[in-house]
């Protein structure tokens, strides 16, 4: 019975384990997507 | 309980999809709809399958659709990229319409709504993960009101929104409005709006979406590409020529006009595409003029490396040596110098009757200081003076800039915007080429035609030409002196 409940109990760490990983690969790859390209300042207003 | 979780947790999901699609109508278009209609049926749909199958899967798709809707709609998109740009802007001078405001305020909400997602979720998770046999008899019936009064809503907003397209025409301005030089893009910005102004009913159907486009290239080129996917628009007026690259092919696909203020010339094609500012040989002629009128033999070069200072300081050394005045020395450096020690001697020692110095602020602050310490008096620039963070460190540097022919133009428009840093360079460009903008979309024919039949015009820049093919509007600058710690133009 106890084990059982322990299983049981194991899920909503799965779930929480899951949410969180997604949430974290959300935010790196947004990271990665926006540091993507060359990191160069566009010119300034007066750069024509 | 696990009922009532269920149900409040489901409909703040729909309530953040609704607010989420309607964010995303203003930013892209009809097809933001997508957004409730795939999150709103997913979500009723796993509810559905949980309550029939007490499946764990069910209960991990709907965790990661919360997830979805918390970290990319809310965190992500809702939070980083509108409440906080809010916040910022709300501190500062900027100009916000209306368009931008509305986005921002609805990424706001969303923001929020995710907030209540998150909560919901939560409660509603935590109770159904360890007991889903309960949890799935508990649960009774899915509220079905909110989804058909989401889908009712979203029509409405479509609806309006189609409607606002096809009765406004756009003008699209597009310039870096939030980097280090957001307080001179702002002069650009409110010239477009005090050109509307002043075209009273003229302009009145007109609506101005503004397009930030600092940063990186790559992000320039994503928002403008955004821009174009998200709305039809109508005619674009871009600031500088890295952007203005971006805004060609979009124009000529569109077969709109565009008009940059910038001086890259290949960026005009005389089809669709048009520079409006002097170009780099007409800015060298009208220097190297002044130059000869001061009785200058001898010039010593110091020049930033960057495409807009190179094509100054190359064109106005040839300009120079067609005209008998022979280069001494001629030293460029890189945009991150902070020492100029060197170079000023090495300017110095030349012993150069005149010292070209031109780079962005704050590098020329930095640069003619120096060359004071190191003895030299006289300095002359291109352009950039007028952009320096104090002109003060810059008194009695003459360059050459904009022809401020309207005299009360500068003086309007101080007293339009108080705040707001007049940017000689570019202001009466974009003045004027929002007019002539403006003009060719209030015109019956084809817009670009309108542009292209326009040869000669007498601006607030003064008599501005173009060659019936060309792409190029030309102008003669004027020669400016910085006198009192403030540029004051010398001789037209």
């Amino acid at each position: 019975m106890n084990e059982a409940r322990n299983v049981r109990m194991q899920f909503s760490r799965i779930l929480l384990a899951i949410s969180l990983a997604a949430a974290a690969a959300m935010i790196v790859g947004n990271v990665v997507v926006q540091r993507g390209g060359p990191v160069v300042e566009m010119p300034a207003a007066f750069s024509h | 309980m696990t009922d009532r979780y269920a149900r409040t947790s489901l409909i703040s999901l729909i309530a953040a999809a609704l607010i989420s699609a309607i964010h995303h109508v203003l930013e892209l278009g009809p097809r933001g709809v997508m957004i409730a209609v795939v999150f709103i049926a997913a979500a009723c749909g796993t509810l559905l399958w949980f309550k029939r199958s007490e499946s764990r899967a069910a209960l991990v798709v709907y965790a990661l659709l919360n997830v979805w809707m918390i970290v990319g709609f809310g965190l992500l998109h809702g939070f980083v990229e509108h409440t906080i740009p809010l916040l910022a802007l709300s501190h500062s001078s900027t100009s916000l319409g209306l368009t931008t405001l509305m986005g921002h305020l609805s990424g706001v909400a969303m923001a929020g709504a995710a907030v209540w997602v998150a909560i919901t979720g939560w409660r509603f998770l935590s109770a159904a993960a360890d007991a889903r046999a309960e949890a799935a008899a508990a649960i009774k019936r899915l509220p079905l009101v909110p989804a058909v009064a989401s889908a009712g809503l979203l029509a409405v907003v479509v609806g309006a929104h189609a409607y606002v397209d096809a009765h406004s025409l756009r003008i699209a301005i597009i310039a870096p409005t939030t980097g280090p030089n957001a307080v001179l893009a702002q002069s650009f910005i409110r010239a477009a709006e005090m050109a509307k102004e002043d075209l009273g009913p003229e302009a009145e159907r007109i609506q101005l979406v503004t397009v930030d486009s600092t940063g990186t290239p790559e992000r320039a080129r994503n928002v403008i590409d955004q821009m174009f996917r998200a709305q039809r628009i109508d005619a674009v007026l871009g600031a500088v020529s890295a952007s203005g690259q971006f805004t060609v092919p979009h124009a000529t696909d569109a077969r709109i006009p565009h008009i940059c203020i910038c001086s890259v010339r290949t960026i005009g094609d005389g089809r669709y595409n048009f520079t409006n500012i002097p170009l780099p040989e007409d800015e060298a002629v009208r220097w190297v003029a002044e130059a000869k009128r001061r009785g200058t033999t001898t010039i010593s070069i110091l020049a930033q490396e960057e495409t807009s200072i190179r094509n100054h300081a190359d064109a106005m050394s040839r300009e120079a040596m067609k005209n008998g005045i022979k280069i001494l020395f001629d030293g460029r450096f890189a945009g991150d110098t902070i020492d100029f020690v060197r170079l000023a001697k090495q300017a110095r020692a030349a012993n150069a009757d005149l010292v070209f110095a031109e780079a962005f602020p704050p590098l020329i602050d930095r640069l003619v200081q120096e060359l004071r310490r190191q003895g030299v008096a006289n300095i002359a620039s291109i352009v950039t003076p007028s952009a320096a963070d104090d002109p003060r460190t810059l008194e009695g540097v003459w360059y050459t800039d904009t022809n401020l022919a309207d005299a009360t133009f500068q003086s309007r428009f101080e007293a339009r915007f108080p705040g707001t840093r007049f940017a000689a360079h570019m202001t009466p460009y974009a003045y004027d080429s929002f007019k002539l903008l403006a003009r060719a979309l209030a015109n019956s024919g084809e817009p670009a035609a309108y542009v292209r039949g326009i040869t000669r015009y007498d601006g607030v820049a003064g008599i501005v030409t173009r060659d019936r093919e060309g792409g190029n509007f030309r102008s003669r600058p004027a020669v400016w002196v910085i006198e009192n710690g403030k540029p004051r133009e010398l001789l037209p």
